[in-house]
């Protein structure tokens, strides 16, 4: 028998020591399921439950949509177990404009007079409220296919020997011409 | 009558219309401070309890309440949500320093075997150390959790013959469980005329003991008698060999214990 033990008490039916003149219940055990002070206590507990009210019956709940892995990590900020592919959504966001804005940015560099950053993103919000506007997105294989070209043609513009003759026929053709005075004599 | 230790979990199964209620009955008789948790109507028109309607503030001001707070039989009538009100019950119980007593009918409902909610399982496990008896009745053994099985000092188990309930009993607590449940005699209660054909049976489960079958006929253990009879070898071949009907399918019910339909005269009762 273990030391400090009440010789005179004996386990009652139950397995509870029997005969003791304590009977509290151990305040470690109270907070198990019923924490807090008497009046926080009383506070907490409902007049009414299950208020039928609140849902008659045979009103049928409207059942959000189904989101997707992507959606319900967008919604979390990708913090959440999925993956979110950046890369994928780098390639959107560029698609956005359709790629209009960077075959005008590629323009004016070849005719020598490249957009300012001010400049560049007006170009781009522009072309960007207008594919907003038409429905265009990455989501659609047409546009995508359109983007596509116009950033092929961009490159050609840029990087080709057609692209530097072309950029040639563009300076000459913003070049000021020189006016022809009235009543000179053509040189022999 | 079977009796009921303090601060126990006590578990009872059986079928409907088996004697589960009756059982409860007779132990609420002598407890002087217990909620039941009436989620089925059973204590609707019983004048001896006071009812509370889903309404956990005023079960708790009643338990409370004071100089009352040291007797009170209360039928606690939950709402539409079971486990909440359960929950609210639960807690309520759980603040009083006194030992107090937790019945409920169909236990199956706030402890299945799928899905036992937090709370149910603190309470089976620490509920002694409150000072709180859990009474938990279901028709299916195999319907409640084995937490509530596994931590019970007592289980009452009536005549059942459906497999899984028999699968159940064999499950936890050996073959020979399960061969006593089948064997024990079931109660015939005549709905319209509001009579007991047949006492029943019923086994017994306490922790650290052998099964035993408690007979409601006689108010004792069909074991006890048994073990007597094995005692005095002498007396049970002179019954024997005597020829009696009755006592060769008493001795080939054995440990099973099964005294069947035919072996007990009728008792009109009306009390069950």
């Amino acid at each position: 028998m273990p030391k400090g033990y009440p010789k005179n008490k004996q386990p009652a039916e139950g397995g509870a020591i029997g005969g003791g003149e304590s009977t509290a219940v151990r305040a470690q055990i109270r907070e198990m399921l019923a924490p807090g002070q008497e009046e926080d206590f009383k506070d907490s507990l409902p007049e009414q439950t299950s208020n039928d009210e609140s849902n008659p019956e045979g009103e049928v709940r409207v059942r959000r949509k189904r989101r997707t892995k992507e959606e319900i990590a967008r919604e979390k900020g990708g913090s959440s177990g999925v993956e979110v592919d950046k890369r994928l959504e780098r390639a959107k966001t560029k698609c956005a404009g359709l790629g209009a804005a960077g075959m005008v940015e590629a323009g004016f560099s070849m005719a020598g007079k490249g957009l300012n950053e001010k400049e560049s993103e007006d170009v781009g919000d522009q072309f960007y409220l207008i594919a907003q506007k038409t429905g265009a997105s990455a989501d659609s294989w047409l546009f995508i296919v359109i983007y596509t070209v116009c950033l092929i043609a961009k490159l050609i513009m840029i990087r080709t020997q057609l692209g530097e003759e072309v950029g040639e026929w563009i300076k000459k053709m913003f070049e000021p011409k020189e006016e022809k005075q009235e009543g000179a004599q053509p040189q022999s | 009558m079977i009796e009921l230790g303090q601060c126990e979990i006590v578990s009872v199964f059986g079928p409907m219309a088996s004697g589960k209620t009756f059982l409860i009955g007779q132990w609420l008789k002598n407890v002087n401070r217990y909620v039941r948790f009436d989620a089925t109507g059973e204590t609707m028109d019983d004048p001896t309890v006071e009812h509370i309607w889903k309404s956990p503030k005023a079960l708790y001001e009643r338990l409370t309440k004071p100089n009352y707070e040291h007797y009170f039989r209360i039928a606690y009538h939950p709402g539409n949500d079971l486990t909440e009100d359960f929950q609210w019950v639960v807690k309520c119980l759980w603040r009083l320093q006194v030992d107090k007593v937790l019945v409920c009918d169909e236990f199956h409902e706030v402890c299945n075997v799928n899905e036992t909610p937090r709370f149910v399982q603190t309470m089976m496990r620490y509920a002694r150390h409150d000072k709180l008896a859990v009474i938990g009745a279901s028709q299916r053994i195999a319907d409640v959790h084995k937490l509530f099985t596994s931590g019970s000092r007592k289980v009452i188990i009536f005549f059942s013959q459906e497999e899984r309930d028999i699968l159940a009993v064999r499950n936890r607590w050996g073959s020979d469980a399960a061969e006593m449940v089948e064997n024990l005699r079931p109660l015939l209660y005549d709905d319209l005329s509001k009579t007991t054909r047949q006492v029943p049976q019923c086994l017994v489960i306490s922790k650290g003991s052998k099964p035993q079958v408690y007979d409601f006929a006689t108010g004792g253990y069909v074991n006890d008698v048994e073990r007597r009879t094995d005692d005095t070898p002498d007396e049970s071949e002179a019954g024997s060999e005597a020829g009696s009907g009755e006592n060769d399918r008493e001795s080939e019910g054995g440990e099973a214990g099964g005294i069947r339909e035919s072996s007990q005269p009728s008792i009109e009762r009306t009390d069950i």
